[in-house]
């Protein structure tokens, strides 16, 4: 049989794009492979691909046992575990929150018997069934679809939904909680033996040996084994991207609400004593140098001041220049010190402030500079700024803070970090949340509709509002701002017990030592104040048990 | 399923192998067609099942009642009988998407009224608005006598349930689908380029642009009060850019499809983008669902030939609003519809009565060009905000931020989204030089052939290692 003209260019054609292919995945390949940190990112990859196998399995083996109580996937299989939960004859209690509620701090997925439902499954399992539909890093929309579509296939007795700032912020909805969202699903009922190793599946509902699921992963089976760039493609993705746009290494698991840090206050300073705290007194629109600047505002004298943490020098010197920009408004005449003032820490160990000729003025002026240039007897180690405004009233702007080493002579690069105030904090301090005024009153406004879903919900008994207990201690806490913090929860509590929802708040009840510290990632050596240990998961369920008199 | 999956590559492939190579041994020219006929029909239930079983019993009686309705209008004698049965189709067929799609709008907005609390509990199906408006034009087609009805049921069946432009369209006219039902295709007339050029510019639209590029509109839609001016500007941006290559991937893949199976489907986009004012846009974006209200809705209306002309605006904006409710059951897409429809009265006005006074040099017929552009895609860019915010709120939080200045703290325009953005405004530059080449010769998008095979490569390279790792339904699915 002859062939067209047309099909055999279509044929050039094909080997062009094959060889084209081959060519592109080839460079690709061999440049991400000459990366010294390639093995990492193959490594890290593989890793995830673990997890999910793991996960997978332990689901299919909960399946095959009707022990299916949670998702362990954080929703990758979601459809899979709503088809496929637990039935049991019981009262049936649903809870609902973020990965606090399903993850155990220093443990696998192998630790799922010691997560809070597991735990108060086993102390009130004559009165209650226990299901947990928490995924991680769940938002507010999330909750109430993942609760209203439990209760339409567990048909619950009870639901607790769990709650804490840092979840309430954002509105995403993620694809695997959407699809299920508009599916409708049948109400749990014993179930019948399954083929082993065969589980209900969204497509094979009509499709008795499984085709569509059984096809799909055959076939990216054979892709992922014949296409090498295929199989590495998560990897190369991350490298990629990092290499272009320079963004954080290392896998990205947690869902968006547990990444989307956001401190909006400045890298390095921190504020004290004075009216507004280190997120308001960043000052986005006032500036000398680029767009930001810090300021002070005092309505009573206070001894108020910006300042960082010490800068140790590479090599020690004796003498140094300093400068900075300063403006006020109404500084008052009686203000007792509103300068730059340098902690300057001797080799020795000996130390000394230094603010001569570092003196604003007071009243109200615009930008003012000051400058000056200073030999100390002994060579200088390291050096901490501050920038006061003592006993004053008024408001003042700091920008533009320069400390520069002097070596023989010669005027060296300003050592303190973040000095014209541009640069964000981003990374936690010891894992803490802050927020502006528009964000709080958003994440009030979610747990209200929490508190309105709960109570609109025709369950049998009192649904359930928890805060979810966090790294709170009498010395930290994860949420700084503590005014705000606790006029949230005092609104949060008086609104649900208006609505006939009772309110939990077991923030408090758990210790340092219920909290670890990352071992791996980017967050290494921080404290996971997100995530606690066995022994706070059956605190917590202890205290849920007292306080709901279960 | 979805084109971008390896299931439907799977699906496909067994589809083509049996279509070609098995029925195509059949001798029998009749029996060879006929035999075709089922076996897509069959395919094309298969795959529609895939998603939600129960639904294509909704599809089979609108088949069945559509069908007979077909054959009763046209053997009717009296008017008023011919009317009966066009009234019992589009009841059947607006029944059910009123009751699928919109019962709970109307009784939301019922609630907001009364303060009652109804709600039913329902499942959208899967491309219901696409099959009931085919599914209609058939009959409304043979009572205006258009065309005459499909004599065999199957072939009329295959016509509503066709898989490739099944779920998501483009809407096809059964006097431009059928008559292809009646010839035998052969394999030596596949158009192996066209279809190939299409099906993975679908691909590199959908799997490498749209899905990436939402990453950058999804966070701004999210949250609107926590994002300034640029970044949602940026967001806003990046949607325009996610929804024209999901919606014109997801066509151009079944163009393509189609094509593989000796079928041509109307093109549904032509370069949206580059309209220089409302009325070109929608000449060029969803061209089959704006030809299809022009004709099945504005011009029994009364169109533009009325006594006047506001009966003539009026017909245009109960158009775009109809039209905009059918994107959804949401008074934010009736909002949309509603701008867009006061958008094209206006232009109208404009070219009416100013345009045509001015004669402009040509660095002034430039500049305006360029002006004009502009104001189009801002607008469009702006309507676009009540398409895909949530709630009204959203949308007006949105617009405060692109509007009233707002910082956008510590953020920079990801590099990402300005080399998806450069992708879509190259790939319209070569798209409007060659459009009409394609549409007149149906040959390949490029004179080069070559080109074209190394640029097959660099498509299949790029979904392969930049294609998200889960797959993202398709937007227009749930219209």
């Amino acid at each position: 049989m002859s062939m067209k003209k047309q099909h055999r260019l279509f044929l050039v054609q094909t080997l062009i794009a094959i060889g084209i292919f081959i060519i592109a995945s080839t460079v690709v390949k061999n440049r991400f492979n000459k990366d010294p940190k390639a093995q990492s990112y193959l490594i890290f990859d593989e890793g995830v691909k673990i997890m999910a196998a793991s996960t997978t399995a332990l689901v299919d083996s909960l399946i095959l046992k009707n022990d299916l109580t949670f998702d362990p996937t954080s929703g990758k299989l979601l459809d899979k575990v709503l088809n496929n939960l637990k039935y049991s004859q019981k009262s049936k209690f649903i809870i609902v929150g973020s990965s606090q509620m399903i993850a155990v701090q220093g443990q696998g997925i192998e630790g799922y018997a010691d997560i809070v439902s597991r735990k108060l499954n086993a102390y009130v399992k004559e009165s209650y069934q226990l299901y947990n539909l928490s995924l991680g890093g769940m938002t507010t929309p999330e909750k109430i679809i993942m609760a209203k579509k439990g209760d339409e296939i567990i048909k619950a007795d009870r639901i607790l939904i769990s709650v804490t700032p840092w979840d309430c912020i954002s509105d995403k909805i993620r694809p695997e909680v959407k699809a299920v969202e508009n599916k409708k699903f049948q109400a749990i009922k014993e179930s019948v033996e399954l083929e082993k190793g065969v589980t209900k599946t969204e497509s094979d509902e009509v499709f008795p040996l499984n085709v569509n699921s059984k096809i799909t992963k055959s076939t990216e089976g054979l892709v992922k084994n014949s296409i090498d760039i295929y199989r590495n493609r998560s990897a190369i993705k991350r490298w990629l991207n990092n290499k272009t746009v320079n963004q954080p290494e290392g896998i990205n698991d947690i869902v968006e609400a547990e990444e989307a840090f956001k401190s909006n206050m400045p890298d390095y300073w921190q504020t004290a004593n004075q009216d507004l705290d280190n997120i308001t007194a960043w000052d986005l629109v006032v500036a000398k140098e680029g767009t930001k600047s810090i300021k002070i505002t005092n309505k009573n004298p206070q001894n108020a001041k910006w300042f960082g943490d010490d800068i140790i020098l590479e090599k020690p010197t004796e003498m140094f220049q300093f400068e900075g920009w300063s403006r006020s408004q109404d500084a008052s005449e009686d203000t007792k010190l509103y300068c730059l003032d340098f902690q300057v820490i001797f080799v020795d160990g000996t130390s000394q402030w230094y603010y001569k000729n570092l003196i604003f003025s007071k009243g109200t002026h615009d930008w003012e500079k000051v400058k000056t240039e200073v030999r100390f007897d002994k060579k200088v180690k390291a050096i901490k700024p501050h920038l006061l405004f003592y006993g004053g009233t008024g408001t003042v702007w700091f920008d533009g803070i320069n400390a520069k080493p002097v070596y023989n002579g010669k005027v060296g690069e300003n050592i303190l970090p973040n000095s014209n105030f541009e640069v964000e904090l981003k990374e936690r301090q010891n894992v803490s949340y802050s927020y502006t005024d528009l964000e709080w009153k958003r994440i009030e406004k979610n747990m209200l509709s929490i508190v309105d879903f709960l109570s609109s919900q025709k369950n049998k008994d009192q649904n359930v509002l928890l805060l979810t207990p966090f790294w709170h201690t009498e010395t930290k806490t994860a949420y700084p701002q503590k005014a705000q913090y606790d006029k949230l929860t005092e609104t949060i509590k008086n609104y649900a017990v208006n609505k006939n929802v009772t309110f939990v708040d077991a923030s408090h009840i758990l210790s340092k030592s219920n909290f670890g510290i990352y071992t791996n990632g980017k967050r290494k050596d921080k404290i996971d104040v997100l995530h606690f240990n066995a022994a706070a998961h059956d605190k917590l369920a202890k205290y849920i048990i007292k306080k709901l008199k279960l | 399923m979805i084109f971008s999956t390896t299931l439907f590559l799977v699906f496909f492939t067994i589809v083509f192998v049996v279509y070609w190579f098995i029925l195509g041994n059949i001798k029998d020219n009749n029996k060879r067609l006929k035999a075709r006929i089922i076996f897509l029909l069959l395919a094309s239930y298969y795959f529609y099942m895939s998603w939600n079983p129960i639904f294509i019993l909704l599809i089979l009686f609108s088949t069945i009642v559509d069908y007979i309705a077909g054959q009763k209008i046209h053997n009717s004698n009296s008017q008023s009988q011919k009317k009966l049965f066009l009234i019992l189709s589009l009841v059947t067929n607006l029944g059910f998407l009123a009751y699928f799609k919109y019962v709970n709008f109307f009784l939301g907005t019922l609630n907001d009224i009364s303060g009652s609390n109804f709600f039913v509990d329902v499942v959208l199906p899967v491309g219901i608005s696409f099959y009931t408006f085919q599914s209609m034009c058939y009959t409304i087609d043979i009572y205006y006598g258009k065309m005459k009805p499909s004599k065999n049921f199957f072939e009329f069946s295959l016509y509503v349930t066709f898989f490739p432009q099944l779920v998501a369209g483009p809407i096809v006219r059964a006097k431009d689908f059928i008559p292809q039902l009646k010839v035998n295709q052969y394999f030596k007339d596949i158009n192996f380029q066209l279809a190939a050029n299409y099906f993975i510019l679908g691909l590199v639209k959908k799997v490498l642009i749209a899905d990436n590029i939402a990453k950058f509109s999804d966070p701004i839609f999210a949250n609107p009060d926590l994002h300034g001016t640029l970044s949602t500007w940026v967001g806003v941006m990046a949607y325009s850019v996610q929804i024209y290559c999901d919606f014109s991937g997801y066509s151009d893949m079944a163009i393509g499809v189609a094509a593989l199976l000796g079928f041509k489907l109307m093109e549904n986009f032509n370069m949206p983008y580059n309209a220089t004012n409302i009325t070109a846009f929608w000449r060029k974006w969803h061209i089959s669902l704006s030809s299809w209200l022009r004709d099945y809705l504005f011009i029994p209306l009364g169109g533009s030939r009325v006594s006047k002309k506001v009966f003539y605006y009026r017909n245009l904006i109960i158009t775009m609003l109809l039209g905009g409710l059918w994107h959804g059951a949401s008074w934010n897409f009736v909002v949309w519809g509603g701008l867009h429809g006061l958008a094209l009265i206006v232009h109208k006005l404009y070219t009416t009565k100013y345009s045509s006074k001015y004669n402009f040099s040509k660095l002034s017929v430039s500049a305006y060009t360029v002006f004009s552009w502009l104001l189009t895609m801002i607008f469009v860019m702006v309507t676009w905000v009540f398409f895909r915010a949530q709630t009204f709120s959203d949308a007006a939080q949105l617009l405060k931020n692109m509007f009233n200045f707002k910082e956008s703290v510590n953020y920079t325009i990801p590099i990402a989204f300005i080399a998806l953005l450069a992708i879509v405004i190259i790939g319209h530059f070569f798209g409007t030089k060659y459009y009409k080449e394609v549409e007149e010769k149906q040959q390949h998008m490029f004179s080069n052939p070559y080109l074209q095979g190394a640029l097959f490569g660099l498509g299949i390279f790029f979904v392969l290692l930049f294609g998200s790792d889960d797959n993202q339904a398709f937007i227009y699915f749930q219209f």
